[in-house]
């Protein structure tokens, strides 16, 4: 108990230490008001392809597919444009990444699709794109969806007129059978692997990665700072056990305001999901990069390598760990970095017990491991 | 300007040549750690063609053999089977393999899903995402998720329709054959849909390809992480020298004068090292970067040198505002990631509200992409570099500002 509480009493003249310089307050406030950003940010209009939008707003099919493609929130942002060259001029700018020109009577378009009629070089939207890459591809089926229902309309007209031979119908009585049967109950509902049916944003998504790195980066620098307390002896007059614990303590009191600014920025952004899981995530995260740090501080001869070590490590961790993409073939090197188990053992699963294995290895190997001091 | 400048500058450099072996050590060992992992991801592309694709887990019973037939009829006639790969699954299975990370997502689907759309109670399915998932395809393939899904409820409702209309005015038709051979007609037109649209591809003159903005973004990224490397540098000062010279009569803004050339002597080999390596790379990915064919090496390297003066500067002015290790360092990051964030050196610029747009492009990062981007696309640069000028000198004239505060309390460190 009494050796409890002079760890506690360590960890608070730790954090003291740091907290006395108006940097490290002013670094914390930051973090929290980055989440409140991010939030606003999520509440702008974004979108990952930008389409500029052309049709004739006479044409009332035309117009619909229009609207919905106005209105619907969505990745793919639509910009309306007055004429075809307009759109055409906005794709060769770079300020849309296609145009989606829709053509003139498109009833009749659609008409002539659904028979098998329609002429290759005249066809119901004409796509004006800069290259061709996989999210215009993607971002065509977005059209595709806002074109589909007077499409639909167009077959059904066409099935029951020829197939059926049901002779010619008027608009207001399809459109009422139609109508009629029309259900807005979802085919699909969206729902999240931890049972939340909360949606990834995509602006904020790397917000929680980022904070992690962050986190990372606190107890690397906790790290390079030890360095100068070994070489001005700060702790000499502790027991030599002692010493060999207490940067792992240093490391954690530096990284543990960061974890805890950081969940109030996901609070403050809307992405904290069960609170008491994910502090407890944030310690156990706080402990395996005060681990991490503390092991590379004993494999680095002096600040000077470990400092020039930073830039590589925050690279490869943005690079190999889910903070803006996830790939697959470079995973078996994520498995060196803390930021890879946090941000898997979030969404749950099997991943918590990797991790805590993963901090209870790594903090033995850094209590272990002789320093290379210069 | 004293005599005392030549030496205080000679002072610092010898100071940065001290740290400069182990950082250009990291960047050669950096570069080979790039090119390696580029190499693995290129060869296990090659090698595994389902790795260029998004994988989607179906989870279905062997009953569901409508569904399954459909799914199988997506990957064979299907536009989207060049980017999008479904795997049959049982739930336990694919929700694993959405934790692992193999899965983008997985649709579960009801083992009586067709029955239940046939008889009008339609029992929906799941797509199941992890939360918060990372990257713009797993944001796109929810996307494509709701797509599908207004298509398949549009179908429906049009399914519906038909089939109160052949009851109510077709007595002579047969309402499962007429049911039948408009499900056909549907499947059909849902195939051919891409058949709507006639698309021109125009190229990419005057402005940026993917793979070149990414080229320019990395680079600014790269520049904005590698002011990490100096934190020693700014944490070994010693304050006691700074308060001498000043009361010797060499002032705040002279001792910037001569320690910011030393940080840079420190900062170009590094960049210049990585910018040589990523020359080579390029050479041979050319054809990927079609920008590459037409720009001036000269002029990219000019455009290069104005970016890294004027994003050392900006590190400069950091570490002067906080020199320490613990305090420097995770603020040098933190603007790092927040001003590369929002100005595109992540996602492409284009993605985000134009409020955002606008705020990147005045921000120091956005002037660097947008300079690099000019000279790239053979585009106008020139307000571009005069404002990295602007900034150079601005940051500079900050950093004396900052220095001559803190010697005026009495302390530096």
């Amino acid at each position: 108990m009494k050796r409890l509480r002079r760890l506690g009493l360590w960890y608070l003249l730790l954090t003291k230490r740091l907290l006395k310089r108006p940097v490290f307050p002013i670094l914390l406030l930051c973090v929290v008001l980055l989440g409140g950003a991010a939030a606003l940010l999520c509440r702008q209009e974004s979108g990952v392809v930008t389409a500029a939008l052309v049709w004739d707003d006479t044409d009332p099919v035309a117009s619909a597919a229009a609207e919905r493609l106005l209105s619907t929130d969505s990745v793919v942002r639509c910009v309306p444009y007055g004429t075809e060259a307009a759109a055409r001029a906005a794709v060769a700018r770079g300020d849309a990444d296609a145009a989606w020109i829709l053509g003139k009577d498109l009833g009749q378009r659609y008409l002539r699709f659904v028979t098998g009629d329609s002429d290759p070089r005249d066809r119901a939207v004409l796509v004006v794109e800069r290259e061709d890459n996989v999210f215009l591809r993607l971002a065509r089926e977005r059209l595709g969806a806002a074109l589909y229902p007077e499409l639909s309309r167009a077959l059904v007209r066409d099935f029951l007129e020829t197939d059926l031979a049901a002779g010619s119908i008027p608009d207001d009585v399809l459109e009422n059978y139609y109508a009629a049967a029309a259900t807005d109950a979802p085919i699909l509902v969206f729902a999240s692997a931890d049972g939340t049916e909360r949606s990834g944003e995509l602006l904020t998504a790397p917000l929680r990665g980022l904070l992690a790195l962050l986190a990372a980066l606190a107890a690397l620098s906790s790290a390079l700072y030890c360095y100068r307390d070994d070489a001005a002896g700060t702790f000499l007059r502790l027991s030599r056990t002692a010493r060999r614990a207490l940067p792992l303590l240093c490391h954690f009191a530096a990284a543990v305001p960061v974890g805890l600014a950081s969940l109030l920025a996901l609070w403050a952004a809307g992405l904290l999901t069960a609170p008491g899981r994910e502090l407890g995530l944030a310690l156990l995260y706080c402990a395996a990069v005060s681990a991490f740090a503390e092991l590379l501080r004993r494999l680095c001869r002096g600040e000077a390598l470990l400092a020039a070590l930073l830039p590589a490590l925050l690279a490869a961790m943005l690079a190999l760990c889910p903070v803006f993409a996830d790939l697959a073939a470079l995973r078996p090197a994520a498995h060196l970095f803390p930021p890879y188990y946090y941000l898997n053992a979030v969404p749950g699963g099997g991943f918590l017990w990797k991790f805590a294995a993963y901090t209870a290895a790594a903090s033995a190997l850094a209590v272990l491991l002789p320093p290379k001091i210069e | 300007m004293s005599r005392r400048f030549p030496v205080y500058l000679r002072l610092q450099c010898r100071r940065a040549r001290h740290l400069l072996p182990r950082v250009l050590a990291v960047t050669l060992l950096l570069i080979l750690a790039a090119a390696l992992a580029g190499t693995a991801l290129f060869h296990a592309r090659e090698n595994d063609p389902s790795l260029r694709k998004t994988r989607v887990g179906v989870v279905t019973g062997a009953e569901n053999a409508v569904f399954r037939a459909g799914v199988h009829a997506l990957e064979t006639f299907d536009s989207s089977r060049y980017e999008v790969e479904f795997l049959f699954l049982e739930e336990a299975e694919a929700a694993a393999a959405l934790r692992a990370g193999e899965l983008s997502a997985y649709l579960a689907v009801p083992d009586d899903f067709v029955e239940s759309v046939y008889a009008g109670d339609v029992r929906p399915i799941r797509y199941v995402s992890r939360s918060g998932a990372a990257g713009i395809d797993a944001a796109l393939l929810r996307e494509i998720a709701d797509a599908v899904s207004r298509l398949m409820l549009e179908s429906e409702n049009a399914q519906y329709g038909v089939q109160r209309y052949v009851l109510d005015h077709l007595p002579e038709a047969d309402p499962y054959e007429a049911d039948a051979a408009l499900v056909e007609r549907y499947f059909s037109l849902v195939l051919a849909r891409d058949g709507l649209f006639r698309v021109e591809t125009v190229g990419v003159s005057g402005a940026l390809s993917y793979a070149g903005y990414y080229l320019c973004a990395l680079a600014v990224a790269f520049l904005l992480l590698w002011g990490l490397a100096a934190a020693p540098l700014f944490a070994g000062r010693s304050e006691e020298l700074s308060l001498l010279l000043r009361a010797r009569g060499f002032g705040g803004g002279r001792q910037i004068l001569g320690e910011f050339p030393a940080y840079l002597a420190l900062m170009l080999p590094g960049a210049l090292c990585a910018a040589g390596a990523a020359a080579v790379f390029l050479r041979r990915a050319a054809p990927r970067i079609p920008e590459l064919g037409g720009a001036s090496p000269a002029a990219l390297g000019g455009a290069l040198l104005l970016c890294i003066l004027m994003l050392s500067a900006m590190q400069f002015f950091l570490y002067e505002l906080a020199p320490s290790a613990v305090g420097g360092t995770p603020l040098q990051f933190l603007a790092a990631a927040v001003m590369g964030y929002l100005c595109g050196c992540f996602y492409p610029y284009g993605f985000f509200p134009e409020a955002v747009q606008r705020l990147g492009a005045l921000l120091p990062p956005g002037v660097g992409l947008r300079l690099l981007g000019g000279v790239l696309s053979g585009g106008g640069s020139a307000g571009y570099a005069l404002a990295a000028l602007g900034y150079t000198a601005l940051f500079l004239a900050l950093a004396a500002l900052v220095r001559n505060g803190r010697l005026a309390k009495g302390a530096v460190g």
